[in-house]
């Protein structure tokens, strides 16, 4: 078993990364945090991490958390070349002086996209590839995938082109768990898991931790979801460690940070915005939503629930007017007709494909033309401070919150958003609450919102519709929030 | 781009084949002759369990070949000349066909299973990928494009610039980034010697079809 020790830590990047890494959301107490950084990614971090700990590393977007994790298995040094000042020891062995995939033997890396992380074409040859790099038996190979797609609940021959995103993100987390490295960084493992995927993972990386000595490492914004598990949570602010606390400390400081109730909902018209009559959902000859029978109203505030798979991102896409039905019928008003997406707008699961200007300001005018709508919607978004900023250059989940203001001030009549919390943290996800429920009211916009967040799905909405086996197995109000993480948990 | 099935020929059986295909094609000279070989090798193709494959190519490659033969015709008034034409774009077709069959993981084990270095195979693998990676990407970028309002016309070319090509350039190097990132932290070194989950082995089916194959063209060479 492992022990790792950081002492007097800096890290700098080369280029103007650095800057942008220091201009994140949070402005509470780090102006003399900034002015002590001196462009640092990271200052003066020391830590003992002891076998069989599961270490939360947390913060605000940008403050330097998937830079402390990739000093840690030597991506900061090798692949982004960053300037390290002080030691990174794994058992006493400065890790910065050997190859990543030397230290890749012994500690495990899951990355945050997770599309972009698999090359195979099966599930099985994806979990393979690991093993087959450790050396190990075939047979011993084999044992593996079954066991570990077993514990993440996959088929170890589906073809993976064919997998929900989350799927996918299981295929990964299985693939890496298969190497039985001695410790693990995971950065934002469960962004884009249902919530019983994410704690039958957090459950057995604890089993881990508790009864085989391994360290867990986790970057994730989603305290209320690892807290039960966690052993030590450090909070950074502006690359500093401002917080080191153990489950107790944590409980009492960072536990329920956000806290907001939704606002009763008032229908403003009888007509329906869309009318479903018994249609059937999916792609190719495959059915993945059956017996659709649903009206949508204008002002409406919806929270989509459900398991990976279950035809989620598929239903939006089919209100977006992306795909057709394959039986059934649809009736859009005619206004949603006309100029279907203009007035549904559409934020999809990943942001970097819905951005293409080269100013976070430009991005947001592009539709609005009118400089007014522009600077309203950087306010309305707390995103005035980036305006300036090439929007690639931000956090995942400051480009999330971008995406969201570009398509919402183009003023569609329905906004559908596609787990629009995923990277946000506490301050980011007030704003993004705060500033959907003010657009909703303002336009009478339709909102509808696909989410795994138990942070805040119950803030998202009025409406709750749950998905499960090919269906929407309930419909009903707020409190179906509730059941359903109950049920999965 | 990868159609194969469970029952895909051995992949280096199906490069062998691919190569073999559009060298012995070049020595068809007469149109009787490669209108026998281009049926010959359908046969071939069907017993390999590509018909699918083959109806998508030649889905693409007949109109292709059809509108080079009637250029080529109207250029030299010389139908024979044409029709040799078609009938190459058809052997071209076929060499596609085996192509589009070789399953990319399969492919680099039997690479590794010949010996050739871990480095070279895997990029094999990760530029077999690359191709489905890039249609996806463009069609997930025109397809976000059209939701955020965008209209692509063919008279603004800069447009296509900015909102098509900067987007998918920048989204490719990320995923270069990110795959490249991805195979060094799951264990990968060229200096160490890493294991075979699953051993691709030739069957007796990929020594019957290479063999008819060789057989069959040397004979239609010999007949006509």
């Amino acid at each position: 078993m492992k022990t790792i020790v950081i002492k007097d830590l800096y890290v700098r990047y080369p280029s103007d990364f650095a800057k942008v890494e220091s201009q994140n959301y949070s402005q509470k107490n780090v102006t003399s945090l900034k002015q002590k950084s001196n462009n640092h990614v990271l200052n003066d971090i020391n830590l003992t991490i002891t076998p069989g700990e599961f270490l939360i590393i947390s913060g605000f977007s940008g403050v330097g958390k998937t830079t402390l994790l990739s000093c840690m298995n030597g991506i900061a040094k090798h692949f982004y070349r960053a300037e390290i000042k002080g030691n990174v020891l794994i058992n006493e062995k400065e890790i910065n002086n050997l190859r990543i995939g030397d230290i890749s033997q012994f500690v495990g890396t899951i990355l945050q996209d997770t599309e972009a992380q698999i090359f195979n074409l099966q599930v099985e040859d994806e979990v393979a590839f690991g093993c087959e790099n450790l050396g190990l038996d075939p047979d011993v190979i084999r044992e593996k995938i079954l066991k570990y797609c077993e514990i993440l609940k996959i088929k170890p021959e589906a073809q993976i082109n064919k997998l929900s995103i989350g799927q996918k993100q299981r295929v990964i987390t299985a693939s890496v768990l298969a190497m039985e490295q001695d410790i693990l960084l995971l950065d934002e493992p469960l962004a884009n898991l249902d919530f019983k995927t994410a704690n039958r993972i957090l459950k057995y990386l604890k089993e881990l931790s508790l009864n085989h000595g391994k360290t867990i490492i986790i970057v994730e914004h989603r305290l209320d979801l690892v807290i039960p598990y966690l052993t030590r949570l450090i909070w950074l602010e502006n690359g500093f460690i401002v917080d080191d606390l153990n489950q107790e400390g944590a409980i009492q400081k960072y536990f329920n940070l956000f806290n907001h109730k939704p606002k009763e909902l008032v229908h403003e018209s009888n007509e329906p915005l869309f009318q479903i009559n018994n249609c059937n959902l999916g792609y190719k000859k495959k059915i993945i939503l059956r017996d659709l029978n649903l009206k949508i109203y204008n002002s409406e505030k919806i929270v989509i629930l459900g398991e990976n798979g279950t035809g989620k991102t598929t239903f939006l896409r089919f209100l977006a007017g992306l795909i057709k039905q394959k039986s059934g019928k649809i009736w859009r008003t005619p206004d949603l007709r006309r100029n279907t997406f203009k007035k549904v707008g559409y934020v999809y699961q990943n942001p970097n494909y819905q951005l293409f200007m080269d100013s976070v300001y430009k991005e947001i005018g592009f539709q609005s033309k009118d400089e007014t709508i522009t600077k309203e919607y950087l306010e309305l978004f707390n995103i005035s401070h980036l305006k300036d900023q090439h929007p690639f250059t931000l956090s995942e989940g400051q480009k999330r919150l971008i995406t969201i203001a570009a398509i919402a001030s183009m003023k569609p009549r329905v906004l559908l958003l596609d787990e629009p919390t995923v990277g946000q943290d506490y301050e980011g996800l007030n704003i993004l609450i705060n500033t959907l429920e003010k657009i909703q009211q303002k336009d009478g916009t339709c909102i509808i919102v696909v989410t795994h967040d138990i942070r805040c799905a119950s803030a998202l909405g009025n409406r709750v519709l749950w998905f499960e086996d090919e269906k929407i197995y309930k419909e009903g109000d707020i409190s179906l929030v509730e059941a359903y993480f109950k049920k999965n948990y | 781009m990868y159609y194969g099935t469970k029952k895909s020929l051995h992949p280096l059986i199906n490069i062998f084949l691919s190569i073999f295909i559009l060298i012995s094609g070049l020595f068809m000279k007469d149109l009787t002759q490669i209108f026998y070989y281009i049926l010959f090798i359908n046969v071939i193709a069907s017993l390999s369990g590509y018909l699918l494959t083959l109806f998508k190519v030649f889905l693409i490659f007949i109109p292709m070949g059809l509108l080079i033969a009637l250029i080529s015709y109207l250029i030299s008034n010389d139908l024979s000349g044409s029709l040799i034409t078609i009938c190459r774009f058809g052997i071209l077709g076929l060499t596609v066909v085996f192509s589009l069959n070789i399953n990319p993981t399969d492919l680099s084990r039997s690479l590794n299973q010949i010996h050739c270095p871990r480095k070279i195979s895997l990029a094999i693998l990760i530029t077999f990928r690359f191709i489905p990676v890039l249609k996806q990407e463009i069609g997930r970028i025109t397809e976000a494009m059209k939701v955020r309002g965008v209209k692509f016309h063919w008279w603004n070319p800069l447009q296509y610039y900015q909102v098509l090509f900067l987007p998918l350039i920048i989204r490719i190097i990320n995923i270069s980034d990110t795959l490249a990132l991805s195979i060094e932290t799951r264990g990968f070194s060229v200096h160490k010697k890493s294991s075979f989950y699953k051993k691709v082995l030739l069957t007796k089916r990929d020594v019957f079809i290479t063999f008819l194959t060789i057989l069959g063209t040397i004979s239609i060479l010999i007949i006509y």
